[in-house]
């Protein structure tokens, strides 16, 4: 697919109508099929004319039949068949416009929501109705918009003619009919089949659970519980039961729009048999030929598609027009301030100092402060641990001291020796290891060069920082893939961490901050993350956040967090004297070991 | 491992096999739901030789109102054939949907574990189970509507027959097939370049989804690594586009040949018929004219015929997995009965009991004595991979040993009440109730067991905060309640105790539990079972001082045996690992 390349940013067409958005795109990022496909449109009703008249001469050729006639006759059967293949000629290279715009328009689309995605500011990003918002702009898809504003002109067009042509032989009365019948019909299916949608309106959650419970009985994460219990009967007649009931509920639904629509279209069959009986009659009295039965016949049957087929485009067309304004929308929403462009030659990698002032900090979508009267000051090299109980608001402050989140009051300040470093640009010399961190199904390669991406082919700085991780134990090579999801290698929890951390070791830093880097590992493993996070720490800043408090022994400063505020801070040795909360929990913990 | 996308195991085989066992499962409505479209298929001829009626009326000025009768009834009857079809097909739909997944959920019920652990069965099992929730339906849709359109399609050819010339049957006969299949090849080529089927595809979709994920972005974000991965999918998805429109390309080609191939035929139809027009009395200026508007239409419907029977093609592929896995029912499975018998099972003696998996020849345990002894309270330690998770399989019956024996209470087939609290135990989302009494689910609800086992697993609280016991929980249903993870954990736990077992196993049971709580929960979990016999198992061996007897696992086999003084005394692999975690505390 040669897809241009050149350059039409959203801002440029914000303000366009929606159709001329679509032409525009599709024009300049794939200039031929766009012509085609304008081109073969234009041509379809013109081609549709030519083939009734075309079919009208030829039988009544045939009605009129004059042996001598004969070349005469070849001569206008080959026209015809020359308008049929053109016909069919036609509407192939309609449909391969189709596809090829098909695939630019949902690549445009798609890329343009994942650009739009990785822009977004932190707080946009972790709202679950920024999701919601972004799942519905996914379903446009431009080029059912494009065709559908195509679709309803052209069938507006040819109905118009089929209307004029219809009446130019004195039909205009059979005309009306026609069109008031099927307009009617149209208005009564509408209401009826919106009463019959709200009979069915709770069917999702009810096939969610029967989903969820076949599933239940199928997976292998849950099977060994499962069979362990005998739990199969309960949940299979649950299961049944429910099943039983959503398909009373749904066969009612079909039964109700089944009669519905065969009462449609015995209304339609009566019509066409008594649009035939006069056309036969009135025709055939006359005298005139058989042909012009044919070809007014068939602009009727024409007239029986048309009408709905406009109807139905119409409606999507709104429907598509609605999702347009969705993916606006999506489009419109705020970004975040971009980093500054890295100035390698004179990269400052003093440690980072962090200077919290009074801070206060809310969660966009809560009542209550997460974080209240947050005070400290980070020296530059210090190793800091924080330390509380899930929930104590431990993670938020990392995130609002990577500038992830503006403060809600209150002030942070970030400095490198004397330059003070703006919030935005906080990330550019700092490594985390998450909690969640990526795991990516990929090559090793990437998962480690994540974390400098300008090592991605430096073979030899990405084996020597697996090293420091010991995440070569297994003695892969850098580009064998892993993850089960595309058949690479499974690693486990801890293989999987070992990587995270090697993308640590592939930059240096003046920040590092370790987030709960020992949930649901093993103690072996979680040792190793701790070693890791001591050796880094010799040369910058750093924060790990935990829970186990065999860690906080061995840093230089320990702040507990409980309901969001700073209850106690100090060294071990201090905290432990003041027989204060740190005390009691540094106990209990130990004292499985005592 | 699957490399190039999935290997389409194409056969049509597999419909077949699926066709023959839908039409057991429901033989009265199958056949409703297949016969009505071929007869109203046919039906169009009739509808065809009225027409011509119509024409050569018309064409002689003679006009009569009965050939436009029958017409208005044979579409009648169409259109009410088609009612009755989309109201069995919903049937037929329900019925096969419910027969095909009670038969996937009994072989999950009864398939031998070894076989269930096995990656490929259990990836199998799932394919197999999608199939049946998604395509089902969809096959028994294309069905109907290929059947239709095809008889649709011999009406046609039963026309050109009336027209009493062979070579003009033969002609549209050659046609007809001629388009069918070019367009069927080239639409099956394209098919097999879908997203979803090829490895491309799929990778890109994985990493669109990746990029959309707030947590890898913020990770990328802070590594600055985000436009790589976008330009990484953007190439990617090109290739797969590119993939796509050359199979487009062949369609392009084709489809011009198959425009040709049309008119020609109708053009030598025609002329043909023209020319013997004078001498047959079945040649009309009727029969012409709806041949040539038949032979005209039978184009689009082969063109919506292609698309249905090109995705039965494709389904065929996913309907392998179905297949296969339908095949276990045959097959004998083991019997046991735990759970299913009130029998005592204790104590359990284990005697050399060696087990490896039937693939590989690595034994997973080897050497391995064992007696559980009513009342007993154990510790299983030991690295991951030390074999722990499979022997209490072999305890539990689930795996048999490779040699050596196991019996429970002297009979050599497992039985007796025994309750699990896993690691990863399932957090079943639905009521409190439930999640509960399905540690029992073939007695009656027991509502004072319900409460009483409430209360020692200290959850009290939470059902005072859900204001009952018929609450949902989790994320399935609208209003469900969603719990902590410490809070599912002893609703596990709670749910072991329901059963009333001798045995209980507790798997890593504070994994999710706040460290500072775990010294209580142990302890807890100490004073619960009480009389009952307990299988612990842990990496962290600080509460491992309080069992009787601890048994330290090391590749495989049984390392050290003993309580917490011996072992420590002994000075082996326990005591190092005592050492090294409770130094961590000095």
């Amino acid at each position: 697919m040669k897809v241009s390349t050149k350059k039409y940013t959203y801002k440029e067409r914000c303000c366009l109508p929606d159709f001329l958005y679509v032409v525009k795109l599709l024009y300049v990022k794939d200039r031929r099929n766009s012509l085609l496909y304008f081109i073969t449109n234009l041509l379809g009703a013109p081609i549709l004319f030519a083939e009734l008249f075309t079919t009208k001469y030829v039988v009544d050729l045939i009605q009129n039949f004059n042996p001598n006639a004969y070349q005469h006759i070849l001569l206008i059967v080959s026209l015809l068949m020359l308008v049929l293949y053109l016909a069919g000629l036609n509407s192939s290279l309609r449909a391969i416009s189709i596809t090829n715009l098909t695939s630019t328009s949902i690549y445009e689309l798609e890329h343009s929501i994942l650009d739009k995605t990785s822009k977004l500011s932190t707080a946009l990003l972790e709202d679950p109705a920024t999701k919601t918002k972004r799942e519905k702009a996914k379903r446009l898809y431009l080029i059912d918009l494009l065709d559908q504003w195509t679709g309803v002109t052209v069938q507006l067009i040819t109905l118009v003619a089929l209307m004029v042509v219809l009446s130019v032989y004195g039909f205009y009365i059979l005309v009306l009919i026609i069109l008031g019948v099927q307009i009617l019909q149209l208005y009564t299916m509408k209401r009826m089949s919106q009463r019959i949608e709200a009979i069915s309106a709770d069917q999702t959650s009810s096939v969610r659970m029967i989903n969820y419970l076949v599933d239940l009985l199928v997976n292998r994460n849950t099977i060994p519980e499962v069979r362990m219990y005998r739990m199969s009967s309960y949940l299979v007649s649950s299961m049944k039961e429910s099943f039983t009931s959503n398909f009373k509920q749904r066969h009612r639904k079909v039964i109700y729009s089944e009669s519905l629509n065969f009462s449609h279209s015995l209304i339609m069959i009566l019509l066409n048999g008594i649009t035939i009986a006069i056309l036969a009659i009135t025709i055939g009295n006359s005298g005139q030929s058989a042909g012009l039965f044919v070809l007014l016949l068939q602009i009727s049957s024409q007239l029986f598609i048309v009408i709905p087929a406009l109807t139905r485009v119409y409606s999507d067309l709104a429907k598509s027009r609605l999702r347009y304004e969705d993916y606006t929308s999506y489009l419109d929403l705020e970004e975040q301030v971009l980093r500054d462009q890295e100035v390698n030659s004179n990269r400052n990698t003093d440690p980072m100092k962090v200077h919290v002032d009074q801070m206060y900090f809310r969660y966009p979508t809560n009542a209550n402060n997460t974080l209240s009267n947050i005070n400290m000051t980070i020296h530059p090299g210090e190793r800091i641990a924080f330390v509380g109980e899930n929930g104590s608001g431990k993670s938020t402050l990392v995130k609002l001291i990577l500038g992830l989140y503006p403060a809600t009051a209150g002030n942070i300040q970030w400095f490198k020796g004397e330059n003070e470093v703006l919030a935005h640009n906080v990330t550019q010399d700092t490594r985390v290891v998450f909690q969640d961190f990526i795991k990516l199904q990929r090559p090793i390669r990437e998962n480690i060069a994540l974390g400098n991406m300008a090592t991605i082919h430096d073979d030899s700085r990405l084996l020597s920082a697996m090293r420091t991780a010991e995440a070569d134990h297994y003695g892969v090579a850098l580009d064998t893939l892993v993850g089960p999801q595309f058949g690479g290698i499974d690693l486990s929890g801890g293989q999987w961490q070992r990587l995270a951390i090697a993308r640590a070791y592939l930059n240096d830093g003046a920040l590092m901050i370790f987030d709960e880097p020992t949930a649901a590992l093993d103690p072996y493993a979680e040792q190793q993350a701790f070693d890791t996070f001591m050796k880094l720490g010799e040369q910058q800043t750093s924060i790990i956040v935990t829970h186990r408090l065999y860690m906080s022994k061995f840093v230089d400063r320990i702040f507990l967090f409980e309901d969001g505020e700073i209850v106690e801070s100090g060294t071990h040795e201090e905290l432990m004297r003041v027989d204060g909360k740190y005390k009691k929990m540094f106990n209990r913990q130990s004292s499985l070991y005592v | 491992m699957r490399k190039e996308g999935f290997v389409l195991k194409s056969d049509i085989s597999n419909i077949v096999m699926i066709l023959v066992r839908m039409v057991r499962k429901s033989p009265v409505i199958s056949t409703i739901t297949i016969i009505v479209p071929i007869i109203s298929g046919l039906l169009t001829f009739y509808s065809y030789a009225v027409q011509v009626n119509i024409i050569n009326g018309v064409a002689r000025g003679v006009i009569t109102l009965l050939p436009i009768l029958w017409f208005v009834v044979i579409h009648g009857v169409q259109a009410c054939s088609l009612s009755i079809t989309n109201l069995m097909k919903n049937r037929m739909n329900a019925e096969l949907t419910l027969a095909f997944q009670s038969e996937l959920i009994d072989i999950a019920n009864r398939v031998d574990f070894e076989d269930f652990d096995d990656e490929e069965f259990g990836n199998k099992l799932q394919r197999a189970k999608k199939v049946v929730g998604e395509d089902l339906e969809g096959i028994t849709g294309f069905l109907v509507s290929s059947v239709g359109i095809i008889s649709g399609l011999l009406s046609i050819i039963w026309l050109s027959a009336t027209s009493g010339y062979l070579l003009v049957t033969f002609v549209v006969t050659i046609m007809i097939v001629t388009t069918l299949s070019i367009r069927l090849f080239t639409e099956i080529k394209v098919r097999r370049t879908g997203r979803e089927l090829t490895f491309d595809g799929r990778m890109g979709d994985y990493l669109a989804n990746t990029l959309e994920d707030p947590n890898a972005i913020r990770e990328m974000r802070i590594y600055n690594s985000i436009s790589y991965f976008t330009n990484l999918w953007a190439m990617i998805m090109k290739k797969q586009h590119n993939k796509r429109f050359s199979a487009r390309k062949f369609e392009i080609k084709t489809g011009m040949v198959v425009a040709m191939v049309q008119t020609s035929a109708i053009f030598i139809v025609l002329v043909y018929l023209l020319s013997r027009m004078g001498e047959s009395n079945t040649v009309t200026v009727g029969t012409i004219s709806v041949l040539f508007l038949a032979l005209l239409s039978s184009g689009g419907k082969i063109m919506s015929l292609t698309w249905p029977l090109s995705k039965l093609y494709i389904s065929s592929s996913k309907l392998y997995d179905l297949n296969e896995v339908l095949t276990y029912k045959n097959r004998d499975f083991r019997k046991n009965d735990i759970n299913n018998s009130t029998d005592s099972m204790l104590p359990i003696t284990v005697s050399n009991v060696y087990f490896k998996y039937a693939k590989s020849n690595k034994n997973v345990l080897s050497n391995i004595n064992m007696t559980i002894k009513p009342g007993e309270k154990i510790a299983i330690v030991g690295e991951n991979g030390a074999g722990k998770s499979t022997l209490i399989k072999i305890l539990l019956g689930q795996y048999r040993p490779s040699s050596g024996t196991i019996c429970w209470k002297d009979h050599l087939e497992p039985h007796g009440k025994v309750s699990v609290v896993f690691q990863n135990a399932v957090k079943f989302e639905l009521t409190l109730r439930e999640n509960i009494l399905l540690g029992d689910a073939n007695t009656p609800s027991d509502d004072a067991k319900i409460l009483r086992v409430l209360e020692q697993c200290e959850l009290i609280d939470l059902l005072h905060e859900l204001g009952g016991l018929d609450v949902n929980l989790g994320q399935l249903v609208v209003g469900s309640r969603q719990l902590s993870g410490g809070q599912w954990q002893k609703l596990a736990i709670a749910r072991a105790l329901y059963n009333d077992a001798e045995l209980i196993v507790f798997d890593e049971p504070t994994s999710a539990i706040d460290p500072n709580a775990e010294m209580e929960i142990y302890t807890k979990l100490l004073e619960i079972c009480q009389d009952k016999a307990a299988i612990f198992i842990s990496h962290r061996l600080g509460w491992a001082k309080n069992v009787d007897t601890i048994y330290v696992m090391n590749n495989g086999g049984i390392a050290e045996v003993g309580n917490h003084q011996d072992l420590v005394h002994h000075k082996g692999i326990y005591s190092n690992m005592y050492a090294l975690q409770s130094s961590w505390y000095k």
